[in-house]
């Protein structure tokens, strides 16, 4: 059950946006950094692309969950909490640990992987506002929990030789939790969402079959 | 006939007042002045049949925009008989969306206002009530309910003290369609509650084999919840039109043909169909006044929705 209306839902990220305007031009910027750095990589940048993510997950949790959308559910709290967990994560496992290489692989995989990281960057603002809805009533990745997972979805399908499992839970379970929440609000753009989850899976699934076993 | 929800304040009035000559019903329930209003039995105070729910439509955060747009709803049911207004900690900004509408509004009569407590916390209990004081800017609720039975134990307990001291006047507990019916009757039974909320509509009748009777017998009063399956009801009907026979009891909108069937059940004292529009506020509160189905045609009802 949604305790809220499609209308009401599209008025928090609006007063959001607006709470944290320009913010978003920050936001633009490190994505199109973070599109770059995955283009065309450097020496350190999974560190920068890991931390990137990292960062788009603490700021939606703590600030779009935790001060926003607790309005109008207070599961809100708790999937804060979720997200920070997922910040976390790819913070130790990609900025301090650094054993994520985003460099991707010649395979079916790792080309979804970037039509996710285009979809979820350029595609899924743009298709909203094209059809209508309000720029300011727009989610924006790093800002917003739909196209942040997507994002993250596709990064880590860009991993090299292995992706890692532990870092793809949160995101998937999102998808499909997220996926629930836009059929019942109606919230067609949204359903985007649970179609990359279970795509992710498709080809994590696919890359764990093929990779080659230690001892090879 | 009408089709959907789409009725005029006019065509509402025209016809009520053409279907209120056509059929006889129980005098008790009639009240052709006004809105038709029900005895609580604890205390034979009477209340209007219907109130207002806020699950979901009160729930519109810091929104000035949609919470201007609930005071006119707000209004509109004070304005056609309304009093007794239902919400819960668990409905989001709901409470704190009633409290700065009831700032706006005016109204010939006090509200009766109903809330709940909402938590597996004992010690949160009372902390969550007198927040639900604050938000709403009442001095003392009319209802306090347990929601959804959760930590009954504790709440029931709490709730009785704070009706002895006198800071509510009501008590009762609440359940949502089908869950834990049998432990919902176990207390009806058992606990000297005022109110039970339970679900009810033409199509979700299983509160009348044993919640409306045992509620019946023990003299507590019934809000009804989901009176139009939230909104499922809309969706069942969806592409025919009302029955013309409808109009016999006042009905000419697939509305007021489910409010009135739920309203006709002699066990119910009120139910709460929650809307975040003022046209259907006003389409609703119509369903309060004049006629209401007697058990023939409550049953044509049925056979109608089980055809369709």
């Amino acid at each position: 059950m949604i305790p809220y209306s499609t209308e009401a839902f599209l008025e928090v990220v609006t007063g959001y946006n607006q709470a944290i305007w320009p913010g978003q031009l920050t936001a633009f910027f490190l994505s199109a950094l973070l599109l770059g750095l995955l283009l065309w990589p450097r020496k350190g940048s999974d560190r920068v692309i890991a931390g990137f993510l990292a960062l788009g997950w603490l700021w939606t949790g703590l600030i779009f969950m935790d001060l926003h959308l607790i309005h109008l559910n207070w599961a809100a709290r708790y999937f804060g909490i979720v997200f920070g967990i997922q910040g976390l994560l790819l913070i130790w496992s990609g900025t301090i640990k650094d054993r994520l290489r985003f460099r991707g692989d010649a395979n079916a995989a790792s080309w979804f992987g970037l039509g996710l990281v285009l979809f979820a960057l350029i595609i899924y603002p743009l298709a909203q506002i094209i059809v209508g809805i309000d720029w300011m009533a727009v989610q924006y990745a790093g800002l917003g929990p739909t196209p942040t997972v997507i994002l993250t979805m596709g990064v880590l399908l860009l991993c090299t030789d292995r992706i890692p499992i532990h870092l793809m839970v949160i995101p998937v379970v999102w998808s499909s939790a997220d996926g629930a929440t836009a059929w019942n609000l109606g919230l067609w753009w949204d359903l985007s969402l649970p179609l990359a989850g279970l795509l992710s899976v498709f080809f994590s699934i696919v890359r764990l079959r093929n990779a080659p076993q230690s001892g090879d | 006939m009408v089709k959907g929800r789409k009725i005029t304040r006019r065509q509402a009035t025209l016809a009520l007042a053409a279907g209120a000559a056509a059929v006889a019903i129980p005098p008790s329930f009639a009240n052709p002045g006004g809105i038709l209003t029900r005895a609580i039995p604890s205390t034979g105070e009477n209340i209007p049949v219907l109130g207002m729910g806020t699950w979901i439509t009160f729930n519109v955060g810091g929104s000035t925009r949609l919470r201007d747009a609930r005071v006119k709803v707000l209004q509109a049911f004070l304005n056609h008989g309304g009093r007794m207004v239902d919400s819960s900690p668990m409905y989001g900004s709901a409470e704190a969306v009633i409290g700065y509408c009831l700032k706006r509004v005016s109204g010939p009569e006090r509200l009766f206002s109903a809330t709940k407590v909402w938590t597996s916390i004992d010690s949160e209990g009372l902390e969550q009530m007198s927040d639900s004081e604050r938000l709403w800017g009442e001095d003392r609720f009319d209802l306090q309910q347990v929601h959804n039975l959760l930590n009954w134990e504790s709440h029931l307990a709490a709730l009785n003290t704070w009706k002895q001291e006198g800071r509510i006047r009501y008590i009762g507990i609440t359940t949502s369609h089908g869950r834990r019916h049998s432990d919902f009757e176990a207390l009806l039974k058992s606990e000297p509650l005022d109110f039970a909320q339970f679900t009810y509509n033409v199509l979700d009748r299983e509160a009348e084999d044993r919640l409306l009777p045992v509620a019946a017998d023990r003299g507590i009063a019934v809000i009804i919840n989901r009176p139009f399956r939230r909104g499922g009801l809309f969706d069942y009907v969806e592409g025919h039109t009302v029955p013309e026979w409808a109009g016999e009891f006042g009905a000419h909108s697939w509305a007021q043909f489910f409010l009135k069937f739920t309203l006709s059940h002699p066990a119910v004292t009120c139910a709460i169909p929650a809307t975040s529009r003022v046209d259907h506020m006003i389409e609703n509160m119509a369903a309060a006044r004049g006629p209401l189905p007697d058990s023939a045609m409550r049953k044509r009802m049925i056979d109608h929705m089980e055809r369709l």
